[in-house]
């Protein structure tokens, strides 16, 4: 029974009010007083050995103490040092060299920087005798602004010197500056501190009182400084701290190319990664949920919701439209009539989304029949207007905005316009932000427009339709190049050629699959026992056939010209060359000397040839025809989209084709079953020897694991022809998804097309 | 459907959702919602009535003047164009409800028409025309194209095509439609571009003899200003008056006066909240609409979620309950605290009657409900007592009577200096102040039923007394400071220091008397009036003061959550694995556990300005990468992702130093 004094938390028990009952002690310890800070920078020395890094040891301590510390180097317990003996470079937790590490490597004896200051720093120095220290008089007479002229003049002369080294000599002088001002009051410390430990080195020089020579001495011990960056800083002296001239010094390593995954390799990373977390997602969302009772009150009252948090916030929009589903239709206008409750959702992550697009597909919600819209936006917005004022809808229409602080959403005219928007009553504005800092998007009057209501809904969900991970990660690495290659390079080729060689393509493509889908049906039902038994011995079978890999030169030439592609053969070879250009084909001659045209961007992988078949069977049964039969298919929600960026598909799969395709099922879920499953045998023989030819060329760095490599030589058919494209691990190894994706949409067209001229 | 922009919602065939609904547990949060909601909108449509009244009321005058101005404006045969500079002040949010609310007053009143731009509708002298037009003669048609703008009467009459910016649209639409004047408001004049102000003007005062124009515009900063930015020639075609608008502190101020301090309020906001509300008002939006939206969300939030919220209902008899909400309302601390009080006091039976019987508890919460209102309403006319005293004997500093009510509720008047000192210069005060305080509390309405002094009493006295001095008002009072003098002597070269009093008449020693007496009765009354609301049985029924939901619902902090989500997800996720053995400092906090986004952040916090990325995926490697060799291509996906999530949240940006380096944005708790 909750305490009746509390109100919506606790009833909602969100993830809010579960936090604020938790200890946090990393936001406790965020902050820390200046006292404290003080105290904790005088005190470093004393606690020195106990806690620190073997290297922040190496810097004040002497060399015998090193070696003994040398050996803890390597036992410490945590997960991550050892890790840290496989990685080439640098511990885990400073990803990046601190700058005092360059210093006092050779900064043993802190003597010898001390007395820098003294002599001239720069080397190529003429007017000075390099050892002695200048005169008094001579001193004397020098300003400070003149000798700084100087040493800058020479420095330049020089060139030898680099930045860090004039660092270096400032942080010098700075230290000789501040330890004089701090020398009697830290000379206290020091002396219990560090001193006690340089005691029994030099215990004749150390007397009890306060050392006065200490510049000349072996150690007038200066604090030691660590190359592990200062902890507990608080914000703002954290942001100086990691933004001080210089210092930042990075490595110069740079990230293999190779190493970055391209889109299928990403994709079938990924299906076999579970999120340990998932059940505390789930539970978070489900926190979340309990909530839209709530919001859908809030709703009514004329509020507008905007969600924050961290993860991608559409599983929750989604359940918050189906609650406005369901709440909506048990309203009166919906009794007795079929008509349902009309909620618009926008995706503003999409990059395409225009404004326009947003306000005709309000409009159709609110203007009954199908009257003419106006074109701009701007009369638009004020045509719903009117259309609001005139006839209002019997309840006020939720509008769901997914991610509207995109990019795309923030351009002029569309915040003001949808705080215009959002401030009808008529619509109820539900909208979803990702960005920290997405307030600043609204000034005073929108906000006043807007009249959200905040809650923080984190779900830790992967932003799986918001980002393109891949895309992301290149554009942030200045990689974009990366991209133009591989399969990428078709979709762009294609769109620049003229109609006549994409027909080309097609027709090759079409041909190739449709050798290969033979083939593969045939095969896969012979050998299915085969492979349960010795799924590991696939690579090893024998070739059957390697002409079914290509379509012959003379076949697709007549194809060619009886689709009137071209009407001579010098056309023809024309058009090819292009391909060929682009490493899209190849030709080979066989033993015969036919020559033989082989694209690699043809789905030879299995599940693709799957999906395509699945395909199939939604368009068999959309046209009534007896369906053939395949089980267990994995099926890409966004196929057809992916189908359309390639080709103009729409046109000829219908609308209805969605509901003979089970969205749900993930794509390539149950990934190795279809691999066990594969029906492939003229992709397996040719996997060996794509496998050889890729090892050849990469030097064995194609596979990375001999178990990979046997799945992976499923695949070979693609590995095999894309020697051409000389990428043998980005290729190789790719599950050539998309590419079947491509495959399957010209089996879709040939398909539609055959079964149009059938009756 | 997430790869589709814009689509219409469709539920899924499968209607798997309805048993999952259900709710079994027994603590039903829905228990008498339905009611508990119609009570809400119930009180909520008296406030609303209040604030909208309060609203219409704070511009009247103002709205007055300008419609005055609009209509003696209209007559012809001008030679500039008349120009109201209505100065609204810096909240610039609620300039667009005046000028609409301003907007209705002139069309009703006056025979006007009356079209309001923004700046953004004029971003050059062509596109504001156009918008002017057509907001003016509100035609509805396509404007991509020029050709067709002609406006079909127009070009019937003159034989030629007008175009799409030609004021003649206008005049032909006066022609059918006949007003005096063509109102044309400027809802943010400084947001204008100069030029264009300067542009329109001219051509407006070209039309002038063809149309009638009204100028207004909206002004935030200054007239001054306003006119420095306007050349001379333009000057010279205007004619202007200035008006000036109520501020909005002053309006969000009255406002407060009858939603909050008022005496007829069944359901008050505590001083919490209050505080809040009007702080984040002062701070950063004033604006009046945002303050009837925080005091709505407390009403909702108030009745949404508590079940003894029911017992506000007006018409409630016992049959309506059910035992949870009798049950809720004994687990609530005050009951609590009464009924220990009760135990003290010794009487066990009617505490064991009130924890067994529902019936008897009905009773005493009804009564108690009734005696608690009625004590926080004493407490509300107090406050606004204790408001006029301070304004009618002019202190300083002038405290606004929100913030008093804020000290008042929160138990903090009793003992103040601040009271204290008011009721001091009450004692001293002089025979004038006196009558204009008697004349300020009886002409306040304050409810007598409340406010229990005898007003007339004292004004019969007070005007006896001036009677009694032959009409003079001066007296002198006793208390008063002013009446004494020090005098100094030097005794054998010691100085002595004597205060002396001036000796005061009967008439004065009369007058100090009657200042006396009304300074205890007030007293008496204030301490009786300031209680501690949360003293009062079923204060958390009376009083709505929590500020959990309501700080973060108006409040957010985006950024923060953001970071604590990364930083330590353990908050969020509540899992075993992560954050059980969170030791001290940072570094026991990053493990392999971790999801990776968060393992990225901490790395990325770690690091300075410049990342190199290829050293933070090694390091990325090594915290989640285990000993099986095929992690590494899993473990860069999710290293990719990680990376990818932390560029869409804005954290990082691709950087041109050096080649595979990313720039940090963001530090933590900045």
């Amino acid at each position: 029974m909750p305490r009746p004094e509390n109100s919506f938390a606790d009833f909602r028990w969100n993830a809010s009010t579960r936090l604020s009952s938790l200890n946090v002690p990393a936001f406790a310890s965020g902050s820390p007083t200046g006292q404290n800070m003080l105290s904790g920078k005088r005190k470093r020395p004393a606690q020195e050995p106990e806690e620190s890094t073997p290297r922040r040891l190496r810097s004040g301590i002497p060399q015998k103490q090193l070696d003994e510390e040398q050996s803890g180097h390597v036992h410490t317990p945590s997960k991550s040092t050892r890790a840290l003996n496989q990685v080439e470079d640098g511990t885990p937790r400073s990803i990046l060299k601190k700058p005092g590490t360059v210093e006092h490597r050779n900064g043993l004896t802190p003597k010898s920087n001390r007395k820098l200051l003294f002599e001239t720093p720069t080397k190529g120095g003429e007017d000075d005798t390099p050892s002695a220290t200048p005169t008094r008089v001579r001193n004397a007479d020098r300003s400070a602004r003149r000798k700084s002229t100087r040493r800058l003049l020479s420095r330049t002369i020089n060139g030898a010197e680099t930045d860090e080294d004039a660092l270096e000599e400032e942080e010098i002088l700075a230290q000789q500056i501040l330890s004089d001002n701090e020398e009697d009051e830290e000379q206290g410390v020091l002396d219990t501190g560090v001193g006690d430990e340089d005691i029994p080195e030099t215990p004749s020089k150390r007397g009890k009182g306060r050392p006065k020579a200490s510049g000349k001495g072996p150690g007038r011990p200066r604090k030691p400084r660590s190359p592990t960056p200062p902890q507990d800083l608080p914000p703002h002296e954290e942001y100086f701290w990691q933004n001080r001239p210089g210092g930042t010094k990075t490595s110069n390593n740079t990230l293999p190319s190779q190493s970055l995954l391209n889109h299928d390799e990403y994709f079938q990373a990924m299906q076999t990664y579970e999120d340990r977390h998932q059940a505390e997602t789930d539970f978070l969302l489900g926190l979340h949920c309990r909530a839209l009772d709530q919001w859908t009150f809030e709703l009514e009252e004329g509020f507008n919701l905007c969600l924050y948090g961290y993860g991608s916030k559409r599983p929750l929009t989604e359940r918050l439209a189906a609650h406005l589903y369901d709440h909506l239709s048990q309203h009166g206008a919906y009794r007795r009539s079929n008509k349902t409750p009309k909620i618009v959702v926008i995706n503003g992550y999409s990059p395409t989304t225009t404004l326009k697009e947003i306000l005709t597909t309000i409009a159709s919600v609110l203007v009954p029949s199908h009257s003419k819209l106006p074109n701009q936006p701007s009369s638009l917005l004020s045509y719903i207007f009117e259309q609001l004022q005139e006839n209002a809808p019997p309840h006020p229409v939720p509008l769901i905005i997914n991610s509207m602080d995109s990019l795309y959403l923030r351009r002029a005219p569309i915040p003001a316009m949808l705080a215009s928007l959002a401030a009808q009553p008529c619509i109820n504005l539900v909208c979803t932000v990702d960005t920290p800092n997405f307030p600043l998007l609204w000034d005073v009057g929108l906000k006043a427009q807007f009249k959200f209501l905040f809650h923080d809904a984190t779900t830790f969900a992967p932003y799986d339709a918001e980002i393109d991970v891949v895309e992301s990660v290149n554009e942030l690495l200045g990689r974009s190049g990366r991209r133009i290659g591989g399969r990428d390079v078709v979709g762009f080729v294609l769109r620049s050629l003229p109609e006549n060689a994409r027909s080309l393509f097609r027709i090759l493509v079409t041909e190739q699959l449709a050798l290969l889908l033979m083939d593969g049906n045939l095969a896969g039902e012979k050998e299915d026992g085969v492979i349960a038994n010795t799924p590991r011995s696939k690579s090893k079978k024998p070739a059957s056939s390697d002409t079914v890999q290509g379509v012959e030169y003379r076949v697709l030439y007549h194809k060619a010209v009886e689709e009137f592609v071209c009407s001579s053969e010098v056309g023809f070879r024309t058009l090819l060359k292009e391909f060929h250009d682009h490493q899209m084909i190849e030709s080979r001659k066989d033993a015969m000397g036919t020559e033989w045209c082989i694209t690699s961007h043809c789905p030879t992988h299995t599940t693709a040839l799957r999906a395509a078949s699945y395909l199939l069977n939604g368009l068999c049964s959309a046209f009534d025809t007896p369906r053939t039969d395949f089980t267990s298919f994995a099926w890409p929600t966004s196929l057809v989209s992916d189908l359309e960026s390639l080709m103009p598909i729409d046109s000829i799969v219908s609308s209805q084709m969605p509901h003979f395709i089970p969205s749900e099922v993930p794509f390539l879920n149950a990934g190795s079953e279809n691999e066990s499953g594969s029906p492939a045998a003229s992709g397996e023989n040719a996997g060996a020897q794509g496998t050889s030819t890729t090892e050849a060329a990469q030097g064995g760095n194609a596979f990375r694991t001999a178990e990979e490599g046997s799945v992976r030589s499923q695949s070979g058919g693609a590995a095999y022809a894309g020697r051409g494209r000389g990428r043998g691990r980005a290729v190789g190894g790719g599950g050539d998804l998309l590419s079947g994706f491509l495959g399957a949409g010209i089996l879709v067209a040939v398909t539609v097309g055959g079964l149009a001229a059938l009756p | 459907m997430e790869h589709e922009r814009c689509y219409i919602y469709t539920p899924p065939e499968t209607n798997g959702r309805a048993p999952k609904r259900r709710r079994i547990s027994k603590g039903d949060p829905k228990i008498h919602l339905p009611e508990r909601l119609q009570t809400f909108r119930h009180i909520w449509a008296e406030q609303e009535e209040r604030i909208r009244n309060t609203l219409e009321e704070a511009d009247r005058a103002t709205q007055d003047k300008i419609v005055d101005f609009v209509s003696s404006a209209s007559p012809s045969e001008r030679q500039v164009i008349p120009t109201g500079l209505i100065v609204a002040g810096p909240s610039i949010a609620s300039h667009g409800s005046f000028f609409d609310r301003l907007g209705k007053r002139i069309k009703k009143d006056t025979n006007s028409a009356y079209t309001v731009l923004t700046s953004a509708d004029a971003p050059n002298l062509k596109t504001l025309l156009k918008n002017l037009i057509k907001k003016t003669t509100s035609r509805v048609e396509d404007d991509d194209d020029d050709d067709d703008m002609g406006c079909p009467t127009s070009s019937a009459r003159n034989g030629s095509k007008l175009l799409g910016f030609d004021l003649g649209h206008i005049q032909g639409w006066r022609v059918r439609n006949p007003v005096d004047g063509v109102v044309i408001a400027f809802q943010d004049s400084e947001a204008f571009d100069a030029r264009v102000l300067v542009e329109m003007i001219d051509l407006f005062y070209s039309w002038l003899d063809r149309i009638p124009f009204v100028l207004l515009f909206g002004i935030a900063t200054s007239a001054e200003s306003f006119e420095d930015r306007l050349s001379r020639k333009t000057l010279r075609y205007l004619e202007g008056q200035k008006f000036d608008v109520t501020q909005s502190d002053e309006i969000i101020e009255r406002l407060f006066r009858v939603t909050v301090a008022s005496a007829n309020v069944p359901l008050r906001i505590g001083p919490t909240v209050a505080r809040r509300i009007l702080d984040r008002q002062k701070d950063h939006v004033q604006n009046t609409q945002d303050f009837s939206d925080g005091l709505k969300y407390a009403y909702m939030s108030h009745f949404y979620a508590s079940y003894p919220t029911i017992f506000l209902k007006s018409d409630l008899s016992k049959g309506d309950l059910t035992t949870e909400a009798f049950e809720a309302v004994r687990n609530m601390p005050s009951f609590r605290r009464w009924i220990e009080a009760k135990v003290d006091a010794g009487e066990s039976r009617i505490v064991r009657k009130l924890l067994d019987s529902d019936d008897t508890l009905f009773d005493y919460i009804v009564s108690h409900l009734k005696s608690g209102q009625t004590a926080l309403n004493g407490l509300s006319c107090a406050v606004r007592v204790l408001d006029s005293l301070r304004r009618s004997l002019q202190m300083s500093p002038t405290a606004r009577l929100s913030s008093i009510w804020v000290r008042a509720a929160s138990a903090d008047m009793i003992g103040s200096p601040f009271l204290r000192e008011t009721m001091l210069s009450l004692k001293k005060m002089s025979p004038e102040r006196f009558l204009q305080l008697l004349e300020t509390w009886s002409s306040d309405d304050l409810d007598s039923s409340f406010f229990t002094l005898d007003l007339g009493l004292y004004v019969s006295e007070l005007e006896a007394l001036i009677e009694a001095n032959d009409g003079s008002i001066h007296f002198r009072n006793q208390h008063d400071v002013g009446n004494e003098s020090l005098r100094t002597t030097v005794v054998a070269q010691k100085v002595l220091l004597s205060k002396h009093k001036a000796t005061l008449s009967e008439h004065d020693k009369a007058y100090s008397e009657l200042v006396g007496r009304l300074h205890e009765e007030l007293g008496a009354y204030f301490a009786n009036a300031f209680i501690d609301p949360k003293d009062l049985f079923l204060s958390e029924i009376l009083m709505y003061d929590l500020k959990s939901p309501h700080t973060e619902v108006f409040q957010p902090r985006p950024r923060f959550a953001i970071e604590r989500a990364l930083s330590s997800p353990h908050d969020y996720l509540g899992c075993d694995c992560c954050g059980t053995d969170r030791g001290e400092g940072e570094g026991a906090s990053l493990s392999a556990t971790l999801p990776a986004t968060a393992i990225l952040y901490q790395l990325y916090l770690e690091s300075g300005s410049l990342i190199n990325v290829s050293d933070l995926w090694s390091a990325f490697h090594a915290m989640v990468g285990d000993d099986e060799e095929d992690s590494e291509p899993r473990a860069m996906a999710l290293f990719q992702r990680a990376l990818a999530e932390l560029k869409h949240l804005g954290f990082v940006k691709p950087s041109r130093k050096k080649t595979d380096h990313i720039a940090k944005t963001m530090w933590k708790g900045l």
